[in-house]
């Protein structure tokens, strides 16, 4: 029993620690001492802009494609194809573009930065970097979060005409039950710029959640290299549920009270 | 000893009539194989003042800038006089008492733990003060009091697991004392502001097992890295200083390769080089020998009697406010042999003796005299 006690224990622990660690670095980054390392953050900048668009944009536009195809057969069967654009419009704004950014970012971003900071860990480098009177956490983490603040709104903006390009190719072009005109009436019918920026805050959410996890496993990774592994595992585990978790709670927020379907008048 | 400080420390002693080789045993502890003395002739080394409580910063914390300015500059100078000046001489035995056991050890453990500690005449660059550290039942520092002298090169040895490692962690404020204190020139490391914790250690280069480049950058960089983040140097004042230091340890030809694509020695070399390349006060190396071959160890520690050197050289004409020090940490007896100045044994968590090379060489404590010749028989057993 107590076994069983000591492991929501060790969560809510790890929890904890999890969130006073991101809080530094988050404090790093508002009172603007990471500025003194701006060349760094403009190298992660640039490694994030290099290795990781394509990907998220890629899997973007693949979901895009699906809400399109879902959307279209449905209101197909339902009798109303003129409506397959608010399928795409709610499911790529609100919720599956936000998710497979954040799925696309845990998985790429999150367990690259683990990784990275883990090994660096592990071969002394971060202490040889503190020995140097240099903070591992401004310096490392500090300098990816803010360039993930600076790079990813742009990506993500860029992601969302990614989703709805897709969706459009699939609905009108690929099935073609509505022409492009009556698409794109109703396609924005049902989402509005407040939406745009809705969408934004939750998928930037996700992004300083997911930098923030990935440095809080990699910077304090033991074990070698086992530990390193499974450390990436773990942060793994989080970022999905923290992506999850924000997604839900975003929706809830955003759109819960106000859904703002204009059906019927 | 071949060192520039070793024969400088030798003609010290040797002109010091006041020292002769058996009395200025410094502080011990009266352990029944060591020799003792009635009659005690102590010495200027900081070990000498007596231990401040628990977590309490020693004397040397409240030395103020100016007295240790006064000090620096005319250490040189008042090398002798100061030896003689900080002696007294008792005519009753003053040992203090021996130190207890640590908690939940036997006497027995420690019994060949003679604390004693002979005089090097400098002060301490870094000073333990009943330091403690613990991991989870894993006991490392035991109330360990040690001190590496000014301008010295200083090893720290010891069985495997004796926590030489953690004491260089200890002394950056990589890890914390759970009791007692550090004091680097004077000052308390685990009492320090994050902000004079990251200055302070400018003052260190720290040589890593393997080096600790950073893997994403070539050789010249991870040289430059220091002298770009804390200098304000143009870039050819940075390729200056960093293709001297790569000269020095034979990598100049190596620069633009990725750590990955060095040797370890190649490594450790490169490491060095950064470590030197602010020109600390204090260089720490941490098992600079280990995986390395017999003669590459041997030029390793030529290398750092070199550079070691040519430091001393450069502070007295700088007149620098503190001589390089120099710690190493080894397993290997011949390295010891070959490159220190002063000595610190540890085991269990504390200093068995501690002394300038020469009084360690001739130690007559059979635990000493067993680590410093490699033998299987002795005190030390693979228990």
């Amino acid at each position: 029993m107590g076994e069983l006690a000591a492991v929501p224990r060790g969560w809510i622990e790890a929890f904890g620690e999890m969130v006073k660690f991101g809080g530094r670095i988050v404090g790093e980054v508002a009172r603007l001492r990471v500025l003194k390392y701006f060349g760094e953050t403009l190298r992660q900048a640039g490694i994030l802009i290099l290795t990781s668009t394509l990907v998220i944009w890629g899997l973007v536009f693949i979901i895009g494609l699906q809400c399109g195809i879902e959307g279209a057969y449905f209101n197909e069967s339902t009798g109303t194809p003129a409506y397959s654009g608010v399928f795409a419009a709610w499911c790529d704004l609100r919720e599956l573009v936000p998710l497979c950014f954040g799925y696309m970012m845990a998985a790429k971003v999150g367990t690259g930065i683990v990784a990275e900071l883990g090994s660096m860990r592990i071969s002394d480098e971060i202490d040889a970097l503190e020995v140097m009177g240099i903070s591992g956490i401004t310096f490392l983490c500090a300098t990816r979060l803010l360039a993930a603040l600076l790079v990813l709104p742009f990506v993500y903006l860029c992601s969302i005409g990614a989703g709805f390009l897709a969706s459009y190719i699939a609905v009108v072009q690929q099935i073609g039950y509505v022409s492009s005109g009556g698409f794109f009436l109703i396609f924005w019918e049902f989402q509005n710029p407040p939406d745009m920026l809705f969408s934004l805050i939750k998928a930037m959410g996700m992004a300083v959640v997911i930098v923030l996890v990935g440095c809080y496993y990699g910077y304090n990774a033991s074990g070698g290299p086992v530990g390193v592994g499974t450390a990436t595992a773990k942060s793994m585990v989080a970022n999905i549920v923290g992506v999850h978790l924000i997604s839900m709670l975003g929706t809830q927020l955003f759109w819960g009270a106000n859904p703002r379907a204009p059906i019927g008048g | 000893m071949e060192s520039f400080y070793g024969r400088e420390n030798e003609e010290q002693t040797s002109e010091t009539p006041s020292q002769p080789r058996v009395t200025p045993a410094g502080t011990s502890y009266g352990s029944d194989e060591a020799p003792t003395s009635d009659i005690a002739s102590v010495a200027g080394s900081a070990h000498e003042h007596e231990r401040p409580s628990e977590g309490q910063p020693s004397d040397g914390a409240q030395r103020s800038d100016a007295d240790q300015r006064s000090e620096g500059g005319q250490r040189e100078e008042e090398g002798d006089q100061r030896e003689s000046e900080g002696s007294r001489v008792s005519v009753v035995n003053e040992q203090p008492p021996r130190p207890e056991p640590p908690e939940g050890a036997s006497e027995d453990e420690y019994k060949w733990h003679t604390y004693k500690v002979y005089p090097s005449g400098r002060p301490d660059a870094v000073e333990f003060i009943d330091t403690y550290k613990a991991f989870g039942k894993n006991r490392i520092l035991r109330g360990l009091n040690m001190g590496l002298p000014e301008g010295m090169v200083s090893m720290i040895l010891g069985p495997s697991g004796t926590g030489k490692s953690v004491c260089i962690k200890h002394m950056v404020g990589l890890l914390y004392p759970d009791q007692g204190d550090i004091l680097v020139h004077g000052t308390s490391v685990p009492n320090m502001a994050d902000d004079d914790l990251f200055e302070m250690r400018k003052k260190f280069g720290l040589l890593f097992q393997d080096g600790a480049l950073f893997g994403s950058m070539n050789l010249y960089d991870n040289v430059a890295f220091p002298l770009r983040q804390h200098t304000e140097k143009g870039e050819d004042e940075v390729e200056d200083t960093v293709m001297r230091r790569l000269k020095e340890v034979g990598l100049a030809e190596a620069r633009e390769k990725m750590p990955n694509e060095l040797s370890g020695g190649m490594r450790k070399r490169a490491g060095f080089a950064r470590a030197l390349v602010l020109e600390p006060d204090i260089v720490l190396f941490d098992e600079p020998d280990s995986g390395l071959d017999p003669v590459r160890t041997a030029l390793l520690g030529e290398l750092i009697l070199e550079i070691h050197r040519d430091m001393m050289e450069d502070a007295k004409k700088a007149q620098k406010q503190h001589l390089p020090t120099f710690a190493v940490i080894t397993h290997d007896i011949m390295s010891a042999r070959r490159v220190a100045d002063y000595i610190n044994v540890l085991w269990r968590g504390r200093i068995v003796e501690a002394g300038p090379a020469e009084d360690m060489l001739n130690s007559d404590n059979p635990f000493i005299r067993q680590f410093l010749a490699g033998e299987s028989q002795g005190p030390l057993t693979m228990d």
